[in-house]
């Protein structure tokens, strides 16, 4: 194999530097695959060779050579290891943003599939834990899942569109008609609901 | 390194940046360190990552010899200092080496070069006025080219200085009751200090 070792996990660097500002990515499955499969390859050879050096009765023909080969597997998989570690660790602290955060019900399919399997599991284990947390304090809305969170809202009335259609909605305060594509300017608190439901969506 | 340093995106792109290396013994070729299988000849210089060559340096065989030694990149180099003395604002960071500062800082263990620090103290000083008068006035066509010319660090430092100025623009249209000052500490990463 003529390739540098650690090229994969460079690019997986990258891909982690290019995604840092976005919520979601795609969870990068074939080049996290190429890591593991480096390490333990290199991992296999250097054993190898340290038995080599080891059961040989002959003084080896180039030891500093020989020790270079085992030292650069070793410190390839190292970072490799590093490489992989941030890129899940940032993965993961958008995943616990997300689930404090506001808006997770609209985009829920598109998050699914962009997650790995075991992201997802954490999502969901992390979610619940921060619900259990949230049920002692019913009153105080703490954010996530489309509440509006620990600031005080500004207006009265504010401008949504409507993404599914509802038909005719009666709150508190009158009738609001509701069809896909139109933009209605509404009472926050009536719509509040809706809003985390997915059926409309606040424009800023 | 520190325990926030090992997570930390840049740290890790930073040390992949190259430095020249000058083997003290023959290496074989099936040990492949260029990726080019090629053997590497005693007293010749290759350039490695800075993540290999640390260790590979700081490395003693068990007769008390070194693998390789190290030397200054050329992007510390004189001819970088120079132009930096002369002029810092008009060096192109993108091309001489992305992360210009992260980078000189890991290199204080390896290499010992007294000027170093203060040559990367005042490029940084030079360039940060420049950085922070075209960020914080929102001119958005001045300087242009100046922006192409920053490093990571400086590019940080420049989005953190657009984040304020455009919260400040909206806490003067009452679209913010409280102004939050923007956390520099998630964009920069705490680096080894200076002496």
């Amino acid at each position: 194999m003529t390739t540098m070792m650690g090229e994969s996990s460079y690019k997986l660097a990258k891909e982690a530097k290019r995604t840092s500002e976005m919520l979601i990515s795609t969870y990068n499955d074939d080049l996290v695959q190429n890591v593991c499969r480096e390490i333990r390859m290199l991992h296999a050879r250097a054993e190898a060779s340290v038995r080599e050096m080891r059961n040989s009765d002959t003084a080896p023909p180039n030891v500093p050579s020989q020790l270079t080969q085992i030292m650069l597997h070793h410190l390839t998989i190292k970072r490799n290891k590093r490489i992989l570690f941030a890129y899940h660790h940032q993965r993961l602290g958008k995943l616990k943003e997300l689930s404090w955060g506001v808006g997770r019900q609209s985009q829920e399919r598109k998050i699914k599939e962009s997650l790995s399997k075991e992201e997802n599991d954490f999502l969901e284990s992390y979610g619940d834990l921060v619900n259990d947390y949230k049920s002692h304090f019913l009153d105080i809305d703490l954010g996530g899942n489309g509440g509006v969170g620990l600031d005080p809202p500004l207006d009265l009335f504010i401008e949504v569109r409507v993404l599914r259609d509802a038909g005719k909605i009666i709150t508190e305060y009158g009738e609001l008609n509701l069809t896909k594509g139109n933009q209605e300017f509404v009472r926050r608190s009536d719509v509040e609901t809706l809003i985390k439901a997915g059926y409309l969506k606040h424009i800023a | 390194m520190n325990n926030d340093e090992y997570y930390d995106i840049d740290s890790i792109l930073a040390e992949h940046s190259k430095i020249p290396c000058i083997f003290l013994h023959d290496i074989d070729a099936s040990v492949n360190l260029t990726g080019d299988g090629n053997e590497i000849a005693s007293n010749s210089r290759v350039e490695l990552p800075f993540w290999m060559a640390k260790v590979l340096a700081q490395y003693r065989l068990p007769n008390g010899e070194s693998i390789v030694t190290i030397e200054l990149p050329r992007a510390y180099g004189t001819r970088v200092r120079n132009s930096l003395d002369a002029s810092p604002t008009s060096i192109d960071f993108r091309q001489v080496s992305p992360y210009f500062y992260q980078f000189g800082t890991k290199l204080y263990d390896l290499i010992i070069d007294d000027q170093l620090p203060a040559t990367l103290e005042k490029a940084f000083k030079a360039r940060l006025k420049e950085i922070m008068n075209i960020s914080l006035t929102g001119s958005t066509n001045v300087g242009q080219d100046f922006l192409q010319k920053l490093d990571e660090t400086e590019k940080e430092l420049f989005k953190a200085g657009q984040e304020s100025t455009a919260e400040l623009r909206k806490w003067r249209h009452r679209r913010r009751q409280q102004l939050k000052p923007v956390s520099l500490g998630h964009r920069i990463s705490s680096q080894s200090s200076t002496n």
